[in-house]
């Protein structure tokens, strides 16, 4: 499968776009830590049009000043939208991006067709613990982020010292997750209230040993979206497109059929 | 040239094995580790020390703010200066801190200011710092914003010193729209200002508006080096410091002997870098990256995190000035005059230094240094 990496405008600033397949689009939000087409994309790209935009500040899209929280983030959501004429459209979030995805829903319902939240960040759970990425080296946060921490995955996601062409991108890319996720840290204390106003048949994706984000929060999405299914996934952490990615584009996709 | 003598008010009580146990001396360190009985009887004699620095003749006395940490048990420095400033008649006290970028109402910092102004009979001078990247997490504020947040609180502070109040203060992250503070500072225009600063970013600040800055905890090259960027800076905004406006901070310790200097003060300074400023260990994951190996060669303790600096490498580079009177008034002349420094800021008492040793240490040097220093 090929995906095309291109630079759109979108509202007068440059958005870095990865793209591939053919189909229905289907629009996909990054987290805050892996922002470039993936092989999950790839297998999603085999029945849909997928569309990766990257978030402000993240990979070589440029940072913009007024980005200041999420809320600021879901006006550029939907200025992504309109960019690429998407009415309404299944949208797919990792972590931050499902966090974005479920602010997108809850404002915005008509521009959402399917939902897909995995590992999203966004809801709050008194006594659920969130740990902190920011505070942590290379070895811990590959047992926050992954079911197997010494896997050559893990060890390429989450080096220990990032290699020198990568080091820049990573810098901006934990300046951009920071003014997203620092304060309030990773959650909105009012989301889980609103979930109510998401109309969207939405499924929820979790990885079974998501140590980051820990299923309570995954639970408390689909208490409060009526009508949502909850997927685990086994041997899995943070992240299923990557430690899982056949599996998460056969739940994926077959939520996404009806 | 002018003399502070400063105090962090450390926690001298940490376990031997504390590094080994814990990741930091900050942030995450268990406040289980901090006796408050213990705790009463340090600040008594810390305040001591300070206080004994009017009568041998310093100009200065200074406190430190810092957080959730066992480096420097003042969260609120000026709590200890109000103490001070009962205790002493002449001597003027420097608060550094204020850490404005951690408050959400920088004006508690300008009334504060203001009333211990007025308490002193106009003796403050009023520091104004960043803070640390892990104070960030201390008090859960974006990271992102503080440089910001720091600009905006700085004018925000002198505005609120000099404007006839109430007046609205509109900015991006404060927004007071009535800024009347009550007492006003006695010292005019407003009391004196000291920017620390080791970037560019905040030598500029320092340079931009024309007051001092100083430099802590680096080699005699590398404060040359912050020193003459920000003389560069300034010559840009049209003015040029002078050795007032340069503050160098150095731990010092005067005893009879070399010898019987470097055996006091060596195991209490091991403590300071070894255990206090373990944070910078912590500080390298906050950047997402392991500390990086120890090059198999020391040439220079700029290249070395603090925690790893030794008694030798110290004296050799400048960051310490420890030995016999003549030892210690050479070494400032020497620094003073190749720097451009005209502010020493001394640490008299450092890591777990006892108070008899602090006592001795301030004591020789009003009496057998400061007399020489101040000669010329």
């Amino acid at each position: 499968m090929s995906s095309k990496e291109e630079t759109i405008r979108v509202a007068g600033k440059d958005v870095q776009l990865f793209s591939g397949g053919d189909g229905p689009p289907l629009l996909y939000f990054h987290g805050a830590g892996v922002y470039w087409w993936l092989p999950a994309h790839d297998r999603l790209a085999a029945r849909r049009r997928v569309l990766v935009p990257v978030h402000p500040g993240f990979g070589r899209s440029p940072a913009r000043e007024e980005i200041e929280s999420m809320d600021d983030l879901v006006f550029h959501a939907l200025d992504v939208l309109d960019a690429l004429r998407l009415d309404r459209v299944d949208v797919v979030g990792l972590s931050l991006g499902g966090w974005l995805a479920a602010e997108l829903a809850v404002r915005h319902p008509a521009r959402i067709g399917r939902l897909v939240l995995v590992d999203a960040a966004g809801t709050r759970v008194p006594g659920v613990e969130r740990p902190d990425l920011f505070l942590c080296p290379p070895p811990k946060a590959r047992e926050l982020l992954f079911a197997d921490p010494t896997s050559a995955l893990a060890t390429s996601v989450v080096p220990d010292v990032p290699p020198p062409d990568r080091v820049e991108t990573a810098l901006r890319g934990r300046e951009a997750a920071a003014r997203l996720l620092w304060n309030p840290h990773v959650q909105y204390r009012k989301l889980t209230s609103r979930l109510g106003r998401v109309k969207a048949p939405t499924l929820i994706v979790w990885g079974a040993q998501d140590r980051l984000l820990p299923l309570p929060l995954g639970e408390a999405y689909q208490r409060g979206i009526a009508g949502s299914t909850l997927t685990l996934i086994e041997h899995c952490g943070h992240l299923p497109p990557l430690e899982q990615p056949e599996r998460f584009a056969d739940v994926v996709l077959k939520f996404l059929a009806g | 040239m002018q003399f502070v003598c400063f105090h962090l008010m450390p926690w001298p009580y940490l376990p031997d094995d504390f590094e080994a146990k814990h990741e930091s001396a900050w942030l995450t360190v268990p406040n289980s580790l901090y006796d408050p009985r213990r705790g009463h009887a340090l600040y008594q004699q810390y305040l001591d020390e300070l206080v004994a620095a009017e009568d041998l003749g310093f100009d200065v006395i200074g406190v430190n703010e810092h957080h959730q940490n066992a480096y420097g048990l003042m969260p609120s420095p000026n709590i200890m200066a109000s103490a001070l400033i009962q205790r002493t008649k002449r001597i003027k006290v420097l608060v550094l801190g204020n850490a404005l970028p951690l408050y959400d109402h920088p004006q508690r910092v300008a009334e504060e200011l203001a009333m211990l102004d007025v308490l002193s009979a106009g003796r403050l001078i009023a520091g104004m710092v960043v803070g640390l990247g892990v104070e960030a997490f201390s008090y859960e504020v974006n990271p992102t914003f503080v440089r910001e947040r720091y600009r905006e609180a700085h004018e925000l502070i002198i505005r609120a010193w000099t404007e006839p109040g109430p007046f609205h203060f509109e900015g991006k992250h404060y927004d007071f729209r009535w800024v009347n503070v009550w007492p006003r500072p006695l010292q005019q225009p407003h009391p004196p200002i000291i920017l620390p600063a080791d970037s560019d970013e905040g030598l500029e600040i320092a340079a931009s508006r024309r007051v001092p800055t100083g430099s802590a905890y680096r080699s005699s090259r590398r404060v040359r080096a912050v020193f003459d960027r920000y003389r560069e800076l300034a010559g840009k905004h049209g003015w040029t410091p002078g050795p007032e406006h340069c503050h160098l901070v150095r731990h010092v310790y005067v005893a009879e002997t070399n010898a019987r200097a470097r055996e006091e003060a060596e195991p209490h300074l091991d403590y300071f870098w070894q255990k206090l400023l373990s944070y910078h260990r912590g500080s390298m994951a906050l950047m997402g990256q392991s500390a990086p190996p120890r090059p198999a060669r020391i040439e220079k303790a700029d290249d070395l995190p603090l925690y790893e600096l030794d008694f030798d490498l110290c004296q050799r580079e400048g960051l310490t000035i420890i030995g016999d009177p003549d030892y210690v008034v050479r070494e400032i002349q020497a620094q003073a005059r190749e720097l451009g420094v005209g502010v020493l800021v001394g640490l008299f008492q450092f890591g777990s230094l006892p108070h008899p040793l602090a006592q001795k240490n301030i004591r020789l040097f009003g009496e057998k240094v400061l007399p020489s220093l101040k000669r010329g």
